[in-house]
């Protein structure tokens, strides 16, 4: 009788002890999970951050190819130098370009003299150049374009006071990779 | 007598030695979960460290293209360039705007700040946040020192060295964003 009642105390706290250890995994288990959880969270973030960072590089690199295209830039100045006459013979083929474009996922590109300020936005063509402000090449954009801007130096020859230069921000519409 | 009480010891120290084994588990395991909270916690002040941003290209790039394009920026000045009313301005010139004699370097510092102040307006961004303060200086703020707005949080700086008849200067813009 004794032999028995010490064995089913020694069964009971061997049931213990392994209830014991099973809460015990159990618990390890769940803080791991959690802090997996939180890991994943903060690289997805920092893989977020990273896409928007490089999506933005990519962007800067587009604008500054398109200044740096001889069929728009200065022929004098070296760097962000738009020659204003050359941007209105450009928009007259400018459906050449469109495949480059396309390829490019570039759907909007205009170019914003904002310096000297004029106070209405004015569409150049030809009867009011260079008395406006906004040259707009190509428009085909949609609601997923997003636009990134640069400074650029927007030149034209003036007859009175010779080559004069205004600053201007390039404005070009990208479709975001999906 | 003595055997009952023994007994009754035996079975007191017994219990006693359960009691303690069990406190000690529970202290075991409550020292691995203290001990993982300890390092969760370092490990996440370390993440929110590295997420304060750190300038990157684009920002660089728009500080140094304003620049580039304020500097050769046709003034009323003689028609000459930015970059060369600040060669006027050194040399102590002057500038006829509108029939008016003035200082090479009023002007050169009233142009500046026009452009900055029309540029850098609420639409201009850094990063998908608006830049909200910026600070100008030409040559160690000997020339020029100027600046508007919250001039606090992230910044994104440009240089440009302005080449002159005799050596150079070199201008800085701040962004605040």
């Amino acid at each position: 009788m004794k032999i028995k009642i010490k064995h089913q105390e020694k069964v009971r706290k061997a049931q213990i002890q392994i209830q014991e250890m099973a809460f015990v995994l159990v618990g390890l288990f769940l803080l791991f999970a959690f802090a997996f959880l939180g890991f994943a969270a903060w690289q997805t973030s920092l893989m977020k951050q990273q896409a928007t960072s490089l999506r933005l590089e990519k962007a800067t690199v587009m604008i500054n190819s398109l200044i740096s295209m001889p069929e728009l830039a200065c022929s004098k100045q070296l760097g962000y130098c738009i020659d204003e006459d050359k941007l209105v013979l450009f928009k007259s083929y400018i459906d050449k370009y469109e495949l480059l474009f396309k390829s490019a996922r570039i759907n909007y590109i205009a170019v914003k003299r904002i310096f000297p300020k004029i106070e209405d936005s004015v569409e150049c063509n030809s009867d009011n150049y260079p008395n406006c402000n906004l040259h707009v090449l190509y428009n085909k954009q949609d609601e997923d374009t997003i636009i990134h801007s640069s400074f650029a130096v927007l030149c034209h020859y003036d007859m009175f006071t010779g080559n004069r230069c205004d600053i201007a921000e390039v404005l070009v519409g990208i479709k975001p990779e999906t | 007598m003595k055997i009952k009480n023994k007994a009754k010891m035996d079975k007191s120290k017994h219990k006693a030695k359960h009691t303690r084994k069990a406190q000690q588990e529970i202290f075991g395991f409550v020292i691995i979960v203290m001990l993982i909270l300890v390092i969760a916690v370092i490990f996440f002040g370390l993440a929110l460290q590295r997420a304060i941003n750190n300038p990157t290209y684009e920002q660089y790039q728009k500080a140094n293209d304003l620049l580039f394009v304020m500097m050769h920026y046709t003034t009323d000045c003689k028609n000459k360039e930015l970059s060369r009313v600040i060669e006027l301005c050194i040399s102590g010139d002057t500038c006829k705007i509108e029939g008016n004699e003035i200082s090479a370097c009023d002007y050169m510092r009233d142009v500046f700040s026009e452009i900055l102040n029309v540029t850098l307006g609420n639409e201009t961004q850094l990063l998908n946040r608006p830049i909200h303060g910026y600070w100008f200086r030409i040559n160690d703020g000997e020339l020029l020192n100027i600046s508007a707005g919250n001039l606090s949080g992230n910044i994104a700086v440009g240089y440009y060295v302005v080449p002159l008849t005799e050596g150079s200067v070199t201008a800085e813009l701040w962004l605040y964003y």
